[in-house]
């Protein structure tokens, strides 16, 4: 009844259509269906990193000076909960995260997908969690630090961020050790993505970081700020920074600077008190750089200590300035340049000696590099190239200016004087362990290398013991245990000018003679009530020097003068 | 046997893709966790074979003496649905009470093409009469118009097939498709400044520029070419596609079933239900050429020409050749009383089949 002719043109028409459709499909499924494929995978699959748990940081006396607790973050993802039942999981929530169940309503209502409802939780909350059934709540696994002995030796730690990751000190230097490697999770992601727990499978196991084994003695560390903190409150002070060092090894037995923080919340101080000053702050050393300047004299053999300089009364021109001594000296050895701290005497020595060899031998005691402390942000300090010396270069040099140190640069360059010549490497890090107390890196650094005739090292040494005995530095003196140190008073430049009435007030040396074990310097910020070295640093040494014969076990001297 | 008097192979297809559909259901319904979808899709297909059967063991020429009284009833329910339906997913389409229902305008279709086809028959031989045109146009328009109001586009766009058939089969002139077209292209172009809504009119920008949205109106065209690329050969495997299960893939139960059964069960699979829609859709022309009057002739046409354009433009929909429409698969995607409609159609095709000698 139909005719053909009108009907085929119809069916034609379809079923071009459905040839075009199928090959479309045949393309679509066979020729770009790797690439599908691919982007399908790329589309499901993520990777999850969850964090192993964080090394401790030890001390050498085996404390845990900074270690992780196991805590928890609880999330949510409101689209995956059925409004009904939002009311009866807030209540039943709010015991287990510790937030009121109108809150916990209020955040479920103000965001449409995953979010985090309570961090640093108890892991004990993870069964709760789990026990109430719900797929759009879940448990991740999270660590928070925490320093046992609070403030101590904060500026040496560091903290870590809310990640976890090290931010200062210790725990910014070593943290890709500390944190060792994050597990790595493959897991399956849905249209919303949200994690699913329809696939999740390890794709790589991680490794816990590795702890950390110190040189830092808790007792020592202790006893230098106690000591400092005693200074800070008597005299006064912007702060402080003391360093307790050994000078055969380098291994640094304490490193303080005050005011510290507390490492569990270092937002709750000022980010200048972060800083660790004792190796990120330089000064002008003053008088306690003369003994490098005499060291550089003796071992270039142009003079011997008993060498008789002309301190001139009092005064000497130097490039047209007139420079004034405390004090009207006449002939001084080179030893009594150094006891009574002559500027005149040292300001004689140091023009005598050429650009270059002053140069070298600063240099060679350590200073305008950094020491190479495991320690973030450490200063190299200042110190011109000999070709861009002025006329009064060598002179203030002589003084201790025209020059910045750190106090672990100086305790470096006194330890030299200590060990017999040697420069050492300062280091804080004995050896990385394992869980198992494994020791996976032993201590880095340098082997000391010498830097002085052994002679002229023990004829610093004799002389800052008569600093000690006789001269500015009397206030440092422990009866039974003779030492070696020489004060220094600086003023401060602030932005580039000295400005009178700020000073910096150092004691570098060592103790007890005639092997010595530990090298200490103290430095003083901007002392308030009096500036002088003598009355500032040096007693502060003192009463650290005594603090470390106990700890440290030293027998008294059997040479003890009468 | 009795059931040998209706046509075996559009019984076979069917039964196969039925199969297919509930394969299909019973996959989509594990991702979207609502094992009811694939119980009540079985119960459907089931439902439809009887009704197929049945409609096919009744005579279709009773039911197009019916058509201009069904068509009427038709016209009142859709302009009450207008104003008393209750608003589901932004439209008026579904009436029911309680859980039971459906969308009276997939059966309304049925109306439509038996009634088109009832005039197609009267008309006879005259080839250019306007005024048939413009009759047979206002039969299909006014349901079409009331159902594009509910808004549900995608049902309303399945009645041009069948009308372009029926003009087509009741032999329309050239002269007259010309300005059809030219009239067609007007009012699509009305159509597009004051009927498509802003999110309509993205669709179909996306679907010619389908970079300018790719996380709007874009992801679903883009899921869906991910999955069906993703099935490769041979296919993930039945409830094992990850587009699907994963859920990435929109409208999987509805408008992108196909995408599912392509990614789970492959090239193979789908050439398979392609093949078993291609044996449907020929028999249904095959059952126009072969009935025995201009009423069966022009109601199997239509049958065929609105399942195949459906078929067609959803699979093309689906592969990223047509702007996402909302045009369902027949049989395939989900729906009571899509999967109703279709069987009442195919009964009557069956119908068509079986009074083809006259002598019956």
């Amino acid at each position: 009844m139909l005719p053909a002719s009108r009907l085929r043109p119809l069916v034609v028409l379809l079923a071009g259509w459905a040839v075009i459709v199928w090959l479309r499909l045949g393309f679509v499924q066979l020729v770009r269906h790797r690439e599908l494929a691919e982007t399908a995978a790329r589309q499901r699959e993520a990777t999850i990193e969850v964090e192993e748990p964080r090394g401790e940081i030890l001390s050498a006396d085996g404390r845990v000076l900074a270690g992780s607790l196991d805590r928890v973050s609880v999330y949510a993802n409101p689209a995956r909960i059925p409004r009904e039942r939002w009311e009866e999981l807030a209540e039943k929530l709010s015991p287990i995260v510790g937030l009121e169940a109108g809150d916990i309503l209020q955040r479920f209502a103000a965001r449409d997908r995953f979010f985090f409802l309570a961090k640093n939780l108890d892991p004990a909350v993870t069964e709760a969690v789990g026990r109430l059934r719900e797929r759009g709540l879940g448990v991740m696994r999270t660590q928070r630090r925490v320093h046992p002995h609070g403030s101590l030796a904060a500026a040496v730690l560091g903290f870590v961020n809310s990640e976890g990751v090290g931010q200062a000190g210790l725990e910014k230097a070593y943290d890709r050790t500390l944190a060792g490697t994050p597990s790595i999770y493959r897991l399956l992601r849905d249209g919303k993505s949200i994690p699913t727990p329809l696939d999740l499978r390890l794709e790589q196991a991680g490794r816990p970081g590795l702890s950390l084994q110190l040189t830092l003695d808790t007792r020592i560390q202790a006893a230098v700020e106690e000591e400092l903190s005693t200074t800070l409150a008597s005299i006064g002070g912007r702060g402080a920074s003391a360093v307790v060092m050994d000078p055969v090894g380098g291994a640094v037995l304490a490193l303080a600077s005050l005011p510290s923080f507390h490492p569990d919340a270092p937002g709750a101080s000022p980010p200048e008190r972060w800083r660790n000053r004792a190796v990120e702050d330089a000064s002008e050393p003053g008088s306690s750089f003369k003994p490098i300047i005499v060291a550089a004299a003796l071992a270039d053999g142009r003079f011997r200590s008993t060498d008789l300089i002309d301190c001139s009364g009092g005064g000497v021109q130097v490039a047209g300035v007139f420079m004034r001594d405390h004090a009207r000296y006449g002939m001084l050895s080179v030893r009594e340049v150094i006891a009574f701290s002559s500027n005149v005497g040292s300001i004689r020595i140091a023009q005598r000696l050429s650009p270059a060899l002053l140069d070298g031998t600063i240099r060679a005691l350590g200073f305008g590099a950094p020491t190479g402390i495991e320690l973030p942000g450490e200063t190299r300090g200042l110190l011109l190239p000999p070709e861009r010396w002025s006329a009064l270069s060598r002179a203030g040099l002589a003084l201790g200016q025209e020059l910045t140190v750190s106090a672990l640069q100086l305790a470096r360059a006194y330890a030299a004087f200590a060990n017999g010549g040697y420069l050492v490497q300062p280091r804080l890090v004995r050896a990385t362990v394992d869980e198992s107390g494994a020791v996976v890196t032993p201590a880095r650094g340098e082997a000391p290398r010498r830097v002085l005739p052994p002679e002229v090292a023990q004829q610093i040494t004799a002389m800052l013991a008569a600093v000690v005995d006789e001269g500015t530095g009397k206030r440092a003196r422990l009866a039974s245990y003779p030492s070696a140190g020489k004060t220094g008073t600086a003023q401060k430049a602030v932005d580039g000018a000295l400005r009178s009435g700020r000073h910096v007030a150092w004691f570098a040396g060592f103790f007890p003679l005639p092997r010595p074990r530990a090298v200490i310097v103290v430095c003083i910020d901007e002392p308030r009530s009096t500036y002088w070295a003598s009355e500032v640093a040096a007693p502060t040494f003192g009463r650290i020097a005594q603090r470390l014969v106990t700890v440290m076990g030293l027998p008294p001297s059997e040479a003890v003068p009468l | 046997m009795i059931l040998r008097r209706l046509d075996p192979w559009l019984s076979a297809a069917f039964a196969v893709v039925a199969v297919c559909s509930y394969l299909a259901q019973d996959s989509t319904a594990q991702a979207l966790d609502s094992p009811a979808y694939s119980s009540r899709q079985l119960v459907w297909l089931l439902l439809g074979a009887a009704t197929m059967v049945a409609v096919g063991f009744s005579d279709y020429r009773v039911w197009a003496r019916l058509a201009p009284a069904l068509y009427g009833l038709s016209l009142v329910v859709l302009l009450g649905m207008l104003v008393l339906a209750p608003v589901r997913a932004g439209a008026r389409s579904w009436i029911g009470i309680g859980s039971f229902g459906g969308q009276p305008s997939e059966l309304v279709r049925v109306v439509v093409i038996l009634l088109v086809g009832l005039l197609a028959a009267e008309h006879r031989q005259r080839r250019s009469d306007l005024a048939g045109v413009l009759r047979l146009s206002a039969v299909v328009a006014a349901p079409m118009a009331l159902i594009a109001l509910q808004p549900d586009l995608g049902v309303a766009l399945t009645f041009l097939p069948a009308l372009l058939a029926a003009l087509w089969l009741g032999g329309l002139p050239w002269r007259l498709w010309t300005a059809l077209l030219l009239a067609a292209l007007a009012l699509a172009g009305a159509g597009w400044a004051w009927y498509l809504k802003p999110y309509q009119r993205e669709r179909i920008l996306t679907f010619l520029d389908s970079d300018r949205a790719p996380l709007a109106a874009g992801y679903q065209q883009r899921q869906s070419r991910i999955a069906v690329g993703a099935g490769g050969l041979t296919g993930r495997g039945l409830k094992s596609g990850t587009q699907s299960q994963l859920r990435f893939l929109p409208a999987q139960h509805t408008d992108f079933i196909f995408a599912v059964w392509a990614e789970e069960t492959g090239f193979v699979g789908a050439t398979l239900l392609l093949a078993a829609y291609a044996v449907l859709l020929i028999r249904l022309f095959l059952i126009a050429l072969a009935a025995r009057d201009r009423l069966g002739a022009v109601v199997a046409g239509c049958i065929g020409a609105w399942l195949s354009a459906q078929t067609v433009f959803n699979l093309a929909m689906v592969l990223g050749l047509a702007p996402t429409t909302g045009i369902t698969l027949p049989l395939l995607s989900y729906g009571g009383s899509s999967i109703l409609a279709t069987s009442i159609a195919l009964g009557l095709a069956q119908s068509v089949w079986r009074l083809r000698f006259a002598n019956v």
